[in-house]
């Protein structure tokens, strides 16, 4: 279906252009001096003009000037720009009681999308209506001149944006008076209106130079013209050659046309002088590049390629500006499903997000219009699992431009093969004259001819069998027409029924003045959004027919619009209901009955004059839809580096997002290429180098010309130097960004000196900078080391210790914990910790869990911390459903926060933290807590100082593992080959077996020994000076045993 | 590239093509430039005219044209302008002889005179090699300003107009509160011109007398 700026019409040929709009009440409509006026009587009159077809406004708008808007002093008179879907659903700008206001009839039933506005007739002039995607919104806007618009609505869309029919109208309901309702330039002001200031601009320039003599001020100006990227219509130039004196405005507007029209528009940097073009004519313009192919090339070279960019980094790095490229492309993601109705692409997990730049893959056909090895931009929303697309990166950023997914392959069918099959052409009767011709033969390839004759009884529809599955079904027809009659109403259509044989929707094909005989007309309608779901082996029918009873109808349908040139229809039979039907077309005396889904079921249907003729067999086109074999794939990171940037280097997070947005995507590859002397390009160009189906686009980095009898142009595109960077190898770490700088502000008379480094990580970025300030008063220095040191000591319970409660029973204590005051472990629960790789697995860092299970047990843990400095607690939990509450608090006497986990709420190994919080005072208690728990577990705790919480670690002051645990108190061993557990703590130095709890060897600082001392050797002799004992053996029965060494002199 | 009509692009296209160059010399008034009586063309002094033009991405792009001249002609000396245009033949009678294009204004760098072979070779640069020769002038440019402020002095301060639509570039409001240069001793314009470019995402060149900041715009697929 043709967009709605399609829409064109500067109503200047004082003739109403009937292949684009129906009239109603024609005696009161007129195309006079190049406007459309709606000329009211004094009497009861509605007349209007209503779009013969209906337009797409995804992501498009229509603008139109209202010349007069009448008399609107009363609601008996009014003037309406209406936008239908059908007759109860549409909305509508009315101009009554000195105001407009825009209104949506929602399933017939009318509310207000605005609230009166009182006209204004020097601003109210030029309306746009524009429609964004994703969701649809509709903007309605106003301006005084068609430059600058206010915007009056922004809100929800009123219909189904995908067919809209336009319709101007104006009425008196008969208490009115007369008026005239004028207006003009419907979609058509751009050449006008649109490039005034910037035509005066060059116009100026093209005033000021004096190179008349050499026919140079064309050239000149045409030249000057390329820093607006506007091209200058070159009969037009020829005027302006002449033009050698300061200029009034109108006298160059009528000389020079500037043309939009992008497939002629010469020069660079088409966006930025098309900006205010596009905004005044809210259209949208996407270059063409200029294609230099064997036609114009003496040679061509093409190398390797350079892009597309997806990052745009800032830095400040002791190195020139480069450009830096990582591979590691990421898996593809199959795509689940498409939901066409929203444009969304279904791919579970995707992690993407707004900007990002995907490519399809496909392993058979790709659904239309999307295309491989083309960069789509992910636009996301707030369902994870879902994205739309858009074709550039803008787009997702103004939520334009979304990629219609739904428009899917046109799928060519034949007559009797697959996809669809036909059942047999049968007979067709009731009819005086009908012949039905299937060969594909007579007419052209392809083809099937039907001739209707609208007088008989109808006859069945043929039906259609899809082989295939298909999301949508629709019709692509053009019907070249032939009449016996002048000026007849006439109105073929083309009925897509279900099963059942129930009617589904109808295209009229045309309804208008009819056409005298041996005149063909092509009628070509698309109908491609019906929206009407079709799965193998389902049934459906296609029936063409003629509406109304008039002379004899003659249609001949096949594809590709291919029209014989010497038709040999002849006429048939006559009928004189027309009339008739002529009369109820415009006694109609509401606006709404205008409204074609209405006027056609009551037209063409409920009346006797409806003639139906079935075709039976046929090309025709059906889309289909599916998500089958395709899958995304995400582009490799392509970086570019804008380094030691003096102008932004103040604020590179400011500057940043504009400058991605201006270099993501592009791209270009190496190429040397001579031409035939065409002498035109410039460094900077960007030129489209074509050798059969090798495409590659070039960025011209040199140009060379050459005039030494001939011409000669060299240009080389080449691709900036690259460093290879492995992120993915650097130990985790994604991308680290350093910065040195010293900033001096001599306006503030202070020096600031910044040494920083800051990591990203894949889902987190840590910053680490000292910051040294200096002014008149005094010297500041700043330091930030976000991560380091978890400040919870034994924050995940390697470190265990035996401990008895005070019900006398032995349990193993969590080291540096303190428990419920009393705790008892019959009373309160236990708190063991072990190893988990089912932690690991989900995620985990340490692989050791502490778990929390009884009625009541809480253990806690005072943490020292710097007082006013940022602080994140972070930690992963596992608690199914049912199994108890818990409570992880983070407290002192002025602060408190708290986290807890609810029982009926299953938690996975979910990480939970809570970042960027200060405490007021030097210490935090750290406190998990459960009640009636049956399994509550905890791992990778801890308390960091940053505002952004890192992975988990120890404490800087400990090591710790399953085995060996170093601790600020001293070392464990455990021995589990031995069954030994050996400790050295500042005051003892044992070694028990675990078993058992037998102290195997222990000194302690008492001075006791509480087993057998032995230190012993591998001989015992007497050597000179030195005496080797084999053994020493310190009994431990009497309390005062020792050893003494005594030197004898 | 250089904006050109379509019939001067069937022309260069054509199979048959009668060119034509012609090398002016450029005098100033407050409404631009024209041309001065020192004009060269290929039907008298000129032997050869070259143009090379290099450039980088997010950088700058510079003009150099060498003129060989069929004898000593002193007509030429070092920072004199001239215009090269290139031009050719419509054979269409309604039209009057040539179309031209022009391929810059250049400012003279070198003339050689090579007595023993009877030729002058004038050696010209455009604007933005007068940016790359120009010392940064530390305290001639007003601070607090915006990138769009700073080519705009820039511009001037090199005698060409800056492009229209500057203002709409990327990061053209950027605020640069105080000079940023000032303490750097060996920046020249050129050097800011390509910071611009690169703050900008663009490449500067100089299209005759007007400064350009060029956007990369294709469609968006890469080959």
């Amino acid at each position: 279906m043709a967009y709605i700026d399609t829409l064109i019409d500067n109503f200047d040929d004082n003739s109403i252009n009937t292949s684009l709009w129906d009239v109603f009440g024609s005696s009161f409509v007129a195309e006079t001096g190049g406007e459309l006026r709606f000329n009211i009587p004094s009497y009861q009159a509605y007349p209007s003009i209503k779009s013969k077809s209906a337009y797409d406004f995804r992501s498009h708008a229509i603008y139109f000037k209202i010349v007069n808007v009448g008399v609107i002093s009363t609601s008996d008179n009014y003037s309406y720009i209406a936008f239908t879907e059908d007759n109860d659903n549409g909305f509508e700008l009315l101009f009554c009681n000195h105001a407009v206001q825009a209104w949506k009839k929602d399933s017939g039933v009318w509310s207000s999308l605005t609230s009166p506005i009182t006209y204004d007739s020097s601003q109210h002039i030029w309306w746009r209506l524009l429609c964004t995607s994703l969701p649809d919104r509709l903007m309605i806007s106003y301006s005084p001149d068609g430059g600058s618009y206010t915007t009056v609505y922004n809100g929800p869309w009123a219909v189904d944006p995908t067919a809209v029919y336009v319709e101007f109208g104006a009425g008196n309901d008969g208490a009115g008076t007369s008026s005239t309702f004028i207006i003009d330039n419907v979609n058509s002001s751009a050449t006008y209106s649109v490039g005034k200031s910037a035509l005066y601009k060059v116009s100026t320039i093209a005033a000021k130079t004096k190179s008349a003599k050499y026919s140079i001020i064309g050239d000149t100006t045409t030249q000057k013209a390329a820093s607006y990227e506007l091209y200058i219509d070159s009969t037009a130039q020829k005027t302006a050659e002449y033009v050698v004196t300061p200029i009034v405005t109108t006298q160059v507007s009528s000389a020079y046309s500037i043309q939009i029209d992008t497939s002629v528009a010469k020069g660079a940097g088409y966006n930025i002088g098309y900006t205010p073009i596009i905004e005044k004519t809210a259209s949208y313009i996407v270059p063409a590049p200029e294609i230099l192919d064997y036609s114009v090339l003496k040679k061509l070279k093409i190398g390797a390629s350079f892009g597309p960019v997806t990052s745009v980094v800032l830095g400040r790095v002791p190195q020139n500006d480069n450009v830096v490229m990582s591979s590691d492309p990421p898996e593809a993601l199959g795509v689940s499903s498409i939901d066409v109705g929203h444009d969304l692409l279904t791919v579970v997990g995707h992690g993407m997000s707004n900007g990002s730049i995907i490519r399809l893959r496909s392993s058979g056909d790709y659904p239309l219009p999307l295309q491989p090895d083309t960069n789509y931009y992910i636009f996301a929303n707030d369902n994870p699992d879902t994205f739309s697309l858009a074709e550039t990166y803008a787009d997702t950023i103004t939520e334009t431009g979304i990629v219609p997914v739904y428009e899917f392959g046109m799928e060519t069918l034949e007559a009797g093969s697959a996809p669809w099959s036909f059942d047999s052409v049968g007979t067709v009767s009731g009819f005086a004259t009908a012949t039905v011709d299937t060969s594909g033969q007579v007419y052209a390839d392809n083809s099937i001819a039907f001739e209707a004759t609208a007088y008989g009884s109808a006859v069945a529809e043929k039906t259609l069998t899809a082989g295939s599955a298909y999301g949508y079904a629709g019709v692509a027809v053009t019907i070249p027409l032939i009449w016996t009659l002048g000026d007849n109403e006439y109105c073929p259509l083309v009925t897509l029924k279900d099963s059942t044989g129930a009617d589904i929707a109808t295209l009229a094909i045309k309804y208008d003045s009819g056409y005298v005989l041996s005149v063909w007309v092509n009628e070509t309608a698309t109908w491609l959004d019906t929206g009407i779901p079709v799965d193998t082996g389902q049934v459906m029918r296609l029936q063409f027919g003629v509406s109304i009873g008039i002379a004899t109808g003659y249609a001949k349908v096949w594809k590709n619009n291919s029209v014989e040139s010497s038709p040999d229809y002849e006429s048939g039979a006559i009928n004189t209901g027309n009339l008739q039907i002529q009369k109820v077309c415009y006694g109609l005396s509401n606006i709404d009955y205008a409204i074609d889904a209405y006027y056609m079921d009551n037209f063409c249907y409920n009346t006797s004059f409806i003639q139906n003729l079935t075709v039976t067999g046929s090309s025709i086109d059906i889309r289909s839809v599916g998500s089958g074999g395709i899958s995304i794939i995400g582009l490799e990171t392509k970086e570019v580096q804008v380094n030691n940037n003096q102008l932004i280097d103040g604020d590179r997070q400011a500057a940043l997002p504009n400058l991605y947005a201006n270099l993501v995507g592009i791209g270009w590859k190496e190429v040397e290429a001579d031409t035939v002397g065409l002498g035109w390009h410039e460094v900077g160009d960007v030129v489209r180098f074509e050798q059969g189906d090798v495409v590659a686009d070039g960025f011209i980095s040199e140009a060379h010309l050459v005039f030494d009898g001939s011409i000669r142009e060299s240009l080389v595109s080449v691709i900036p130097d690259v460093t290879t960077t492995d992120y993915q190898s650097a130990g985790g770490i994604l991308k680290t960004l350093y910065n040195t700088e010293i900033k001096v502000d001599k306006q503030e008379n202070d020096i600031t000196s910044i040494v920083s480094q800051q990591s990203v990580y894949a889902s987190e970025v840590q910053e680490d900078f000292t910051e040294v300030y200096q002014n008149i008063d005094n010297i500041a220095l700043t330091i930030q080391k976000s991560g380091g040191g978890n400040l919870i000591l034994n924050s995940v319970g390697f470190a265990k210790e035996s401990a008895t409660d005070a019900g006398s029973t032995s349990y193993e204590k969590l080291s540096f914990w303190d428990y419920n005051s009393g705790y008892d472990v019959d009373t309160n629960g236990t708190a063991i910790s072990y190893t988990s790789s089912e932690s690991q697995n989900a995620g985990g860092t340490s692989g050791q869990v502490i778990e929390l299970a009884g009625a009541n047990i809480a253990i806690t843990q005072r943490v020292n911390v710097a007082a006013g400095e940022p602080l994140s607690i972070a930690m992963r939990v596992r608690n199914e459903v049912g199994d108890g509450d818990a409570t992880i608090t983070v407290s002192n006497d002025h602060e408190s926060f708290e986290v807890t986990i609810d029982d009926t709420v299953d938690y996975d190994w979910e990480e939970i933290k809570k970042e960027n919080f200060v405490s007021t005072m030097p210490w935090l208690d750290i406190t998990i807590a459960v009640t009636n728990a049956t399994k509550f577990r905890i791992t990778d705790l801890r308390l960091l100082y940053g505002d952004t919480a890192q992975n988990w670690m120890q404490a800087s002051s400990e090591m710790l593992s399953a085995n060996v645990q170093f601790t600020k108190d001293g070392m464990k061993i455990s021995d589990t080959v031995h069954d030994t557990e050996t400790q050295v703590t500042y005051n003892e130095f044992s070694t028990r077996r675990k078993s058992d709890g037998l102290t195997l060897f222990e000194a302690d600082d008492n001075g006791v020994i509480t087993n057998d001392l032995t230190i012993k050797g591998v001989t015992n002799y007497h050597d000179g000076d030195k005496t080797i004992i084999k053994q020493i053996t310190i009994p431990s029965s009497k309390s005062m045993a020792g050893v003494a060494w005594i030197k004898v002199v | 590239m250089i904006t050109h009509t379509a019939t001067f692009e069937n022309l260069a296209k054509a199979p048959v093509r009668q060119t034509d160059i012609v090398v002016a010399r450029q005098l100033a008034d407050p409404y631009g430039y024209y041309d001065g009586e020192v004009i060269w063309t290929s039907s008298d002094y000129l032997m050869s005219v070259s143009i090379d033009a290099v450039g980088a991405f997010l950088g700058t792009a510079t003009k150099k044209a060498t003129v060989k001249l069929l004898g000593i002609v002193d007509a030429a000396a070092s920072g004199d302008i001239f215009q090269v245009r290139t031009g050719l033949y419509n054979e269409d009678p309604s039209v009057s002889g040539y179309e031209y294009i022009s391929q810059g204004f250049f400012i003279v760098d070198t003339v050689e005179y090579d007595y023993e072979a009877g030729s002058t070779t004038v050696t010209m640069y455009d604007h933005m090699w007068s940016a790359q020769n120009t010392s940064y002038p530390t305290g001639a440019f007003a601070f607090p300003t915006t990138i769009y402020g700073l080519a705009q002095q820039i511009a001037a301060s090199l005698g060409v107009d800056l492009m229209e639509g500057f203002d709409a570039l990327p990061n053209a409001t950027f605020a640069i509160d105080s000079d940023p240069y000032a303490t750097i001793s060996n920046a020249t314009l050129q050097t800011v011109l390509g910071e611009i470019a690169a703050a900008t995402g663009t490449i500067a060149r100089i299209s005759d007398t007007t400064l350009v900041f060029y956007q990369f715009r294709l469609n968006e697929s890469v080959a």
